[in-house]
């Protein structure tokens, strides 16, 4: 199944690859081609998935030890000076190779003190910006290039970047700049440099305390240092060509000019912060502060991927002991083990962009879909707990981790189809912060209250669905739910490899022996072709379908449709088609290795569906027995919720997750834009992170139109009753019924008080939630929390279990997730 | 200079270590792994810094070193068996 549709992979009987394909395949280099041949013969040869892993496991390994830990390996000076110079070249970098030769004349290879450069990325890193280098020339006495890379807290080192930015403008101006003319003067310099660092770096514990407002200073002063800079970086840029380290001139770039980027660590960091930006940022350093907001654009131009370049970034390896111990702390979490996977898998995600704060003044409405699906988080624990390895950041969607949760939010009262809570509390990751809770309850309904049900399972039985962890356990699944059927229900089951068909046209739940016997003569083989078999699905589902009654198609597949419709645009339109029918979908995904989540996130999403992991059988179990109503009954769709922020209390915020579910203010109240539903008894929790009016300072990152808002333009006047107000926020909900096509509006106000209604538990509920979205951004590597803190993450976790097993079998994974995060 | 700074960052790897023996255990594994890496044959060695150390694609690394890609692969593929067997020398 997961070969292509030239290459059938069950036509051949073996098909041999190339050994290092896996290692290439480990490191996630091949091309997509190459890849498929890859997980064609690893589908015939599941042994090698375990030769994948453990090549995966060394390279970390390997990885850490030449990040990380101080190295002295040596290389063959003829070749390493080549590819020195190679890499220079590769920079194709004109001024960088010219200096490179002109330092050459001059007879660099005197310069003996290693140098230190530290990269500060001032007012706009986001969270970690730091490198030093230590090297020394390739003809001293030590002949060794050693790099050792720390990430320093950007906060408070942007304030040395000042300083230091300072200092060398005096310098350059009183004629000692480092130019590219006088290359003579460099070793003194870079010398000086080292030792300036090291006091710096000493005094950093004092702005720290002090809570300075470096940004500010530093923006006035960038024009002005601008020619400085410049020079200076291009001189910097020329020593490290000249020692081998690569220049990095291209501030406004991700940091990473050069293939060689300084250990590509986020790093080389244009020696020392000074990458000459424009005025609005200036001096960002080109370093960890553009890689973040690069990131994208650097994957796309170098087939490199961010997280590869975070790895070994540890300021807890301090080895000169020059960093304060509240720096170390500060250091947010890098996730060093989990880079090596971020491309090991077959799996596919999307990669989810992190999303910043918003200004209230700017965008006072935030508008999203809810989303109750949990596949994320069954994947999480499939990844920690079974595999060993932490999952890649882009399989995170916070919001899924969430919702896999039992909360004791209070159901509507009446006929409403929910209810929702809201309670405001304490950021624990940026204590200035405040976190907002927004809740929804749907109305509960026993299992033998709910409608008949029309139930149709279509099941991926192709090649690859063998495995242990798949059609095995969709037949689980199926025997779980039969024995839940009463007289009035109906169920179908549609199989789909390489032809579709039908194996159980639709039975009602008296005849649970026929069920029960047709489930158990699954089987295995073919290829994919997905596209006909949800046609078929759905024709059933119509052909019975129960008016008012549960009508519903539940597809149980690894995601790998690979003949016949393939596209994912394809199916989604499908699906989208399929979903006017008033019909519902249930993706329940399987298996890990070549599982794509991306896919069946967008076909249920479109679908009028939601979407489940089952990675076990007590996961069958819980969606079949525990939700059933919830994975069948759909009481509401298209819900959407719309949040108005008042600016007098609020001036920026943030929504935790939720990132492929947002939407424009004005779809909110176009009833023909789809948007999720939601089952009985399902909860949603959204949390945003809320910045109080007088404390934009303490938003890690930058939003770029602060700085000049603030400066340049007048306050915005408040109306009167955005000012006389005591309410953060309203809470518009709209959704509508399962068969309606007009939506309804409800409202909640969320005011000073903390919540709208008290129930017992509601403080571990809040807390568990914070907890959940701690942890989901600590796996993210997220750049926006400047103090995110396992321990406390733990210590409220382990507080507020409740004792709920699934909270508690979380306790677990993030335990786990931690020791194999390194931390 | 260099040696001591790696002196002390071994110090303080081993200091976060709960058990000592853990920790010198671990300060020989990573002793072993790092002479190992040095001991590479050149253009193995070479491949593992640029791709593990530097975080270089294997395109780039075939540019840089004037090798085709599928051999930067099979250097960087054997390296790393190389590297494994040091690590678990009973397996």
């Amino acid at each position: 199944m997961s070969s292509n549709n030239n290459a059938p992979i069950n036509d051949n009987n073996d098909n041999p690859i190339e050994g290092w394909y896996l290692t290439a395949y480990a490191l996630g280099e091949l091309d997509q081609e190459s890849q498929d041949k890859v997980e064609a013969w690893l589908a015939k040869h599941p042994e090698g998935l375990r030769e994948i892993e453990a090549i995966r496991q060394t390279a970390s390994k390997v990885q850490q030890e030449l990040a990380i830990s101080a190295q002295s390996i040596q290389l063959d000076p003829t070749r390493t000076e080549r590819v020195r110079e190679s890499i220079a070249i590769a920079s194709q970098n004109a001024d960088a190779r010219k200096d490179l030769e002109e330092i050459k004349r001059s007879g660099h290879k005197k310069v003996r003190q290693r140098r230190f450069l530290m990269a500060m990325t001032a007012g706009l890193a986001a969270g970690l910006a730091g490198t030093a280098f230590w090297l020394s020339t390739p003809n001293s006495s030590e002949e060794f290039s050693l790099i050792q890379i720390e990430p320093l807290n950007a906060r408070a080192l942007e304030t040395t970047a000042t300083e230091w930015t300072e200092e060398n403008s005096a310098r350059a101006q009183s004629g000692l700049a480092l130019t590219p003319k006088s290359p003579s003067s460099l070793p003194e310099i870079l010398a000086r440099d080292y030792e300036e660092s090291k006091t710096l770096s000493a005094g950093v514990d004092d702005y720290l305390v002090k809570d300075s407002k470096p940004q500010e200073s530093f923006g006035k002063k960038a024009d002005s240092l601008q020619d400085n800079v410049g020079r200076l970086s291009r001189s910097v840029a020329a020593a490290d060509a000249a020692q081998g380290l690569p220049s990095f001139q291209t501030p406004a770039g991700p940091g990473f000019g050069l293939p060689g980027g300084g250990g590509g660590l986020g790093g080389a960091m244009g020696g020392r912060g000074l990458g000459a930006g424009g005025p609005s940022q200036a001096l960002s350093g080109g370093g960890s502060a553009a890689t973040v907001r690069n990131e994208d654009r650097f994957r796309r131009e170098t087939g490199t991927d961010k997280t590869e370049l975070e790895a070994g970034l540890d300021l807890k390896q301090d080895s000169l002991g020059i960093f304060p111990e509240e720096l170390k702390q500060n250091v947010p979490s890098l996730n060093k083990s989990s880079k090596a996977n971020e491309r090991v898998s077959g799996d596919r995600f999307d990669s989810i962009p992190e999303t910043p704060f918003v200004s209230v003044h700017k965008e006072p409405l935030s508008t999203f879909s809810i989303d109750v699906d949990t596949a994320s988080y069954s994947k999480l624990r499939q990844y920690v707990l079974e595999n060993n390895v932490v999952p890649p950041p882009s399989a995170i969607r916070i919001e899924e981790w969430l919702n896999y949760f039992d909360y004791q939010y209070p159901g509507p009262q009446g006929n409403d189809p929910f209810a929702a809570h809201m309670k405001l509390g304490d950021c624990p990751w940026n204590t200035k912060h405040k976190i907002v809770r927004v809740a929804l309850q749907a109305k509960k309904v026993a299992s033998q209250d709910r409608p008949k049900s029309n139930l149709v399972f279509l099941i991926d039985v192709s090649g690859s669905m063998g495995d242990a962890n798949k059609l095995p356990l969709i037949k689980r699944t199926l025997n779980v739910l039969t024995a839940q059927l009463r007289e009035q229900d109906k169920v179908a089951i549609v199989v789909y490899a390489g032809a579709s068909g039908c194996v159980l046209p639709s039975t009602s739940g008296a005849h649970k022996d026929q069920i029960l016997a047709s489930i158990n003569e699954l089987q295995s083989g073919g290829s994919t072709n997905g596209g006909s078999g949800i046609e078929l699905a759905y024709k059933i589902a119509k052909e019975n379908f129960i008016p008012g009654g549960v009508n519903r198609v539940l597809l149980c597949t690894d995601g790998d449709f690979n003949v016949g419709v393939t596209g994912t645009d394809a199916l989604v339109s499908m699906m989208q088609e399929q979903a006017k029918s008033n019909i519902f979908l249930t993706c329940l995904g399987y298996g890990i290795g070549n599982y794509n989540d991306s896919m069946m996130e967008q076909i249920s999403d479109k679908g009028n569906g939601t979407y489940a992991m089952v990675d076990s059988e007590s996961e069958a179990r819980r969606v079949m027995t525990e939700q059933l109503s919830g994975t069948l009954m759909t009481v509401a769709k298209d819900v959407k919720i719309q949040i108005e922020f008042n600016p007098a209390k609020v001036h920026s915020y943030r929504l935790i997750g939720y990132e492929n579910r947002r939407l424009a203010a004005a779809d909110f109240n176009n009833d023909k834009k789809d948007a999720g539903e939601i089952g009985a008894g399902h909860r949603v929790t959204a949390l945003y992170e809320v910045v109080p009016v007088g404390q934009a300072d303490s938003i890690p990152g930058a939003i770029d139109e602060l700085r000049f808002s603030q400066a340049g333009k007048p306050e915005t006047k408040l109306t009167e009753v955005e000012s006389a107000s005591q309410e953060w926020l309203l809470l518009k909900i709209r959704s509508k019924q399962p068969e309606s096509s007009e939506s309804t509006k409800q409202e909640f106000v969320l005011g000073d008080v903390a919540s709208t209604l008290d129930y017992e538990g509601q403080q571990s509920d809040f807390d568990w939630a914070l907890s959940i979205a701690e942890f989901g951004l600590l796996m993210r590597r997220s750049e926006l929390a400047p103090s995110l803190s396992w321990e406390k993450m733990l210590a409220r976790a382990m507080d507020s279990t409740a004792s709920d097993p699934y909270r508690q079998e979380c306790i677990t994974i993030m335990q786990r997730a931690r020791s194999l995060s390194g931390q | 200079m260099a040696k001591q700074s790696h002196e002390l960052a071994t110090t303080l790897t081993a200091s976060r270590e709960a058990d000592p023996h853990e920790a010198i255990v671990d300060r020989e594994q990573k002793e072993t792994l790092q002479e190992k890496i040095g001991n590479l044959p050149s253009l193995e060695k070479e491949v593992v810094l640029l791709r593990l150390g530097q975080g270089l694609s294997y395109q780039q690394i075939a540019d840089v070193m004037d090798l085709s890609v599928s051999h930067v692969g099979v250097l960087l593929h054997q390296a790393l068996g190389r590297l494994r067997l040091a690590m678990n020398p009973s397996k």
